[in-house]
């Protein structure tokens, strides 16, 4: 059940990027895309009822029994970062776009055609 | 295994790059830091050939629990040729890029460290990791020029891209939650293709880099980022980015999943090679028609790849990837001569155009030549009708592309004299013949990889 969260807003996201005109909006839906793929990446690694993974000496037989998985945690990570630097150039190249185009309108970005 | 100090020394050399104010000594730094890599790429490539796969356990982290980088014959065919044809692209570079040379070659650098990074790793999440790493510092070549082209290029691309990539994302994290390791060699061992789940993750896997690479459904895009870039751009993108996501499907089919023969892609491939061709036919633009050149080219790879047709696809993609890369630097020529074309490179873009089209002594005809004849062994005679025809109208739009030129005087420029050199060493066929059967033999062994890599 709780996967329908993050599969929503994987659909969302890809609804923007597909309808949306405004390139803003593009970028917009890109990160509820990529955020919504964290979320089902850390929903992957959970347990109900788990606790932190975090090991000490003295807590070894509850940790392989009851924690969460970890790795997803450190995939996450990683992937948040990818995401912030994705959505920094695209924001970064939207400015250099309406500074050269004058619009944020991506039908009016066709210069390329053939 | 000395490949894997190359990566450091890549995006090392990246970062230090933009301290530095004299433009000679940044170009020195990068050309010498990539032809370092070769030289480290070629010696463990050396040692591969004599010894078998080397593998080299990151920070100590034995597999299947830390990242590993592996190396075997596929592999290391594969990453010396990206490091080549990035040395020549990056030499090309010296005398067209003049202004803004720190940005160009720290992004370049990234592109290549990332495309080889995708190349060498063992680790599922690791190639997503230099995945992204080679398409962000890829967004920032394309939109280089800051012309309206480029950015609008650059975006197109953004977005297929990133897609692409989140796709990716998605089926790495099924995948986990299927078989609870990302290693490869150990994800080989637990994969089950009469698992429904299993079949499915993986075919989201290998879409997401169709989608990347552009394949029949996915192709439009594709032409708008190629003219919309500087010609070296091109020449990488199409050379080396290519032959690295290629490297990533052919991984997945063979290794992976242990599919030799699929007729899904063998499906896509022929369509790709068809429609590609015939829209090459109707452009105007240089850069269009040899973007669309590259596409119909891709399905000769796939095509080749998708029938069990080992060796020959690699003999092919080799090939491809070296003679795109020649095509686009000697109509690059063209920026430095005013829209005219100096001798030589026209030569060397006759070379190579005749070469792809396949005319007899020259390499790509063997490619193709053993591509066709494999295909009849196997009874695929539609096939290989079609990609013999498919020839005729390459050599309809390559003559084209010729038939716009103007000529301008004789001018030397080395990159395409090595690339002309090595098109025609590629021409030698026994000697590769010999080193691409093994590479086949190499890359349907399984088994072998999965051993080698988990050895104790």
């Amino acid at each position: 059940m709780m996967y329908i969260f993050p599969i929503t807003m994987i659909l969302i996201g890809l609804y923007g990027l597909m309808f949306k005109k405004n390139i803003i909006k593009k970028v917009i839906a890109l990160s509820i895309l990529a955020n919504g793929i964290n979320v089902l990446i850390i929903i992957i690694g959970y347990r109900s009822g788990g606790i932190p993974p975090i090991a000490t000496p003295t807590n070894l037989n509850e940790f392989f029994t009851t924690a969460v998985d970890p790795l997803p945690q450190a995939l996450v990570l990683t992937s948040i970062v990818i995401a912030v630097s994705v959505t920094a150039f695209a924001l970064m190249l939207c400015y250099r776009i309406f500074k050269k185009f004058k619009t944020l309108d991506i039908k009016k970005l066709s210069t390329l055609k053939g | 295994m000395l490949a894997a100090y190359s990566i450091p020394i890549l995006i090392c050399t990246a970062f230090i790059i933009p301290i530095f104010k004299n433009q000679k000594i940044i170009k020195t730094l990068a050309i010498l830091s990539i032809f370092i890599s070769l030289c480290l790429v070629f010696l463990s490539s050396i040692d591969v050939f004599y010894s078998g796969i080397k593998t080299f356990a990151v920070s100590g982290w034995k597999p299947p629990f830390g990242i590993v980088l592996v190396l075997d014959e596929f592999s290391s065919i594969i990453a010396s040729l990206i490091l080549f044809l990035s040395l020549i692209i990056a030499g090309f570079s010296l005398s067209l890029v003049k202004e803004r040379i720190k940005e160009f070659y720290t992004l370049l650098l990234l592109a290549i460290a990332g495309s080889l990074g995708i190349v060498i790793t063992g680790d599922i999440f690791n190639m997503f990791v230099f995945t992204e790493i080679m398409s962000i510092a890829i967004y920032g070549l394309i939109s280089f020029s800051l012309k309206k082209e480029g950015l609008e290029a650059a975006f197109k691309y953004l977005i297929i891209g990133s897609i692409s990539s989140y796709l990716m994302l998605i089926a790495l994290a099924l995948l986990y939650s299927q078989v609870g390791t990302l290693n490869i060699a150990d994800i080989i061992t637990k994969i089950n293709l009469n698992n429904n789940a299993h079949k499915t993750i993986l075919s989201i896997f290998l879409l997401s880099f169709c989608i990347k690479i552009g394949m029949f459904p996915f192709y439009v895009w594709k032409p708008d980022v190629i003219s919309g870039s500087l010609e070296p751009i091109a020449a990488f993108f199409v050379g080396v980015t290519n032959a690295t996501i290629i490297y990533v499907i052919i991984r997945t089919l063979y290794t992976i999943m242990g599919i030799y023969y699929s007729p899904w892609l063998s499906i896509l491939a022929i369509l790709t090679m068809i429609i590609a061709a015939f829209l090459a036919l109707l452009q105007q633009d240089i850069k269009r028609i040899l973007a669309y050149g590259s596409i119909s080219q891709l399905g000769y790879i796939f095509l080749a790849f998708s029938t069990g047709l080992a060796f020959q696809g690699v003999y092919h993609l080799v090939n491809n990837a070296v003679i795109e890369v020649l095509l686009f630097l000697s109509v690059g020529t063209m920026l430095m001569h005013k829209n005219k074309m100096e001798k030589i490179s026209m030569y060397a873009f006759l070379l190579g155009a005749f070469s792809l089209i396949g005319i007899p002594p020259l390499s790509a005809f063997f490619s193709k030549f053993f591509i066709i004849t494999g295909l009849l062994e196997k009874n695929l005679f539609i096939y290989a009708i079609i990609s013999g025809l498919i020839s005729i109208v390459a050599l309809l739009y390559y003559m084209k592309i010729y038939f716009m030129f103007k000529q301008d005087e004789k001018k030397i420029y080395w990159p395409i004299i090595i690339l002309i050199i090595v098109v025609l060493l590629l021409s030698f066929v026994p000697v590769w013949l010999q080193i691409f059967k093994g590479v086949e033999v190499n890359l349907l062994a399984r088994n072998e990889y999965v051993s080698e890599v988990l050895k104790p």
